[in-house]
């Protein structure tokens, strides 16, 4: 490391930089929180929703599956429609988050016997609920792996880049005033010389 | 050896019916909570022999020796009736073997390999499977069905996977085919025990007409089409009362069932078909019972207690399936009939 001036100049343009960084990090990661938080408020409501819809709806469909089982086999094996979801990302704090749509529903009509269409009705009807859970299920990952992340580079900043940096531009200020003063040492035993 | 005394035969069914599980087997069976407690507690019961032959247990061995004991009582029955009762039992066997029959044309439609033989039907049964599987297409397993037992439903079947393309359709069709051949057989049969045997299939073909009525209502289906599959036969609903009230409102169908219908078509508008499903084997077992009390050396005594081996299969099946898939007993016990 050069204690020049030049160097200096550029650690302390280095430094500003890097506060600046930290500020808008620490309002991103800020951000992130806020939303974080809202994402745990409806998660209770997703609490709720497991405790007694879903598991509901999946003995339901565990039983149905056991009596008609025959007929379940017999038509799974004819049936192709499949149920289509879609994925778009919208931003929310920073981060991409999915946005789960039911796109398209097998229609049930004519198709299928007492017992498979009502498992499949219902299970098309609380489709929508499952969907909202992955989406904010998904959400919740995103955004605390993003928050941590920034939390991380602020810290780092925080207590590892600037400190270095602020120590570097000391020391290079006292080396610096310490040439200057050595410099003035050596004008003055020059210009004590010259007059004598 | 065919054609034997069916008061012989009776008298066998006497000797066979305490062996059916009891209630309290039951209740013992539904608060196991794995499926080594359910061996163990099986082991009380008149399954202690067949189980000796099981090697591991999981899921699909339970259930193939709980279809073996199914198997071998039937066919202890079956092989033996007089012709008149053998054509009878062997038209109603058929539906047994409709699943197996739609999954076969579901395969062959969707060209997905097939299964081993055993699983599409039992050792008793009358359809022979393996022409089936070696059937070209879809259409040629309708073909291959046997003329004797579906009639004319087999063009008809033919016709409709031709225009429509679609299985419910066809099962349809055929379920009514067989049922109405199954009525001609059973018209043929003394006029005693046709009377009591309508106790269980009366049941049977009323349930088959009520979810046919109940498509159009609560699905959406069309009913021109379903209203051509209603079977003409009436015990404790008339096929025109349910074709007047297909447009109105579902809720309607309760008012107009007869009262040991009513939990069963809550249940279908509920869209609990399992439990409707499990009400229908209710009211067959019920039926069962009455038949035993009123002819205790006849053909219906026989047949009832085959009866009440189906519903004693299907419950082992239910608490074998329920336990592996971590149903609680709670849930169990409503599926359950005994």
């Amino acid at each position: 490391m050069l204690p020049t001036k030049i160097y200096l100049m550029e650690l302390k343009n280095k430094l500003g930089l890097m506060r600046f960084a930290k500020k808008i990090l620490e309002r991103k990661r800020d951000s992130l929180r806020e939303s974080l938080k809202r994402a745990v408020e409806q998660l209770g409501g997703v609490i709720r929703f497991l405790k007694t819809e879903l598991i509901e709806l999946l003995k339901y469909i565990l039983s149905t599956a056991i009596v008609y089982e025959s007929a379940l086999i017999a038509y799974s094996s004819g049936s192709t429609e499949k149920l289509k979801v879609t994925v778009k990302f919208v931003p929310q704090g920073g981060v991409m988050i999915p946005h789960l749509q039911l796109a398209h529903k097998p229609a049930i009509k004519d198709s299928y016997p007492e017992g498979l269409r009502a498992m499949i009705q219902k299970t098309i009807d609380s489709f929508n609920i499952v969907l909202e859970i992955a989406e904010l299920l998904t959400t919740l990952e995103a955004l605390l792996r993003e928050s941590e992340i920034t939390s991380r580079i602020v810290n780092t900043l925080e207590k590892v880049a600037i400190p270095d940096l602020e120590e570097k531009i000391a020391y290079i200020n006292m080396m610096l005033s310490e040439f200057m003063i050595s410099e003035l040492s050596s004008l003055r035993v020059v210009m004590s010389s010259m007059e004598e | 050896m065919a054609g034997v005394d069916i008061t012989f035969l009776a008298a066998k069914a006497h000797a066979y019916k305490p062996s059916l599980l009891s209630a309290t087997e039951y209740h013992t069976l539904i608060t196991t909570r794995t499926l080594n407690d359910l061996v163990n507690a099986l082991y009380t019961t008149n399954y202690k022999n067949y189980l000796l032959k099981l090697t591991r247990i999981d899921p699909q061995s339970l259930s193939d020796i709980i279809k073996g004991v199914f198997e071998d009582r039937v066919e202890r029955f079956v092989k033996y009736f007089p012709e008149e009762y053998q054509v009878f039992i062997s038209s109603y066997f058929l539906r047994y073997d409709l699943p197996g029959i739609i999954r076969i044309i579901g395969e062959k439609a969707s060209r997905i390999p097939h299964r081993n033989l055993q699983d599409y039907g039992f050792r008793f049964s009358i359809i022979n499977f393996e022409k089936l599987l070696r059937s070209k297409g879809p259409e040629d397993v309708i073909i291959n069905l046997p003329k004797k037992y579906f009639g004319s439903a087999l063009n008809v079947a033919l016709n409709l996977w031709r225009r429509y393309n679609n299985l419910y359709i066809v099962e349809l069709a055929l379920r009514r085919g067989y049922t109405k051949t199954l009525l001609n057989i059973m018209n043929e049969l003394p006029d005693e025990d046709r009377s009591l045997l309508r106790h269980i299939i009366g049941i049977e073909i009323d349930f088959l007409n009520l979810a046919i009525a109940l498509g159009p209502m609560l699905y959406g289906y069309s009913p021109e089409l379903l209203d051509e599959m209603l079977i003409n036969f009436s015990y404790r609903i008339s096929p025109s009362l349910l074709k007047q009230i297909y447009g109105s409102d579902p809720r309607l169908l309760t008012r107009v069932v007869p009262a040991p219908y009513k939990k069963a078509v809550e249940a279908f508008l509920l869209m609990n078909d399992q439990v409707a499903f499990a009400e229908e084997l209710r009211l067959e077992l019920m039926g069962a019972v009455k038949i035993m009390r009123s002819e205790p050396m006849e053909f219906p005594y026989i047949f009832a207690l085959i009866k009440l081996f189906e519903i004693e299969y299907y419950n082992l099946k239910t608490i074998i399936e329920g336990l592996a898939k971590g149903l609680t007993a709670e849930y169990l016990s409503e599926l359950l009939v005994f």
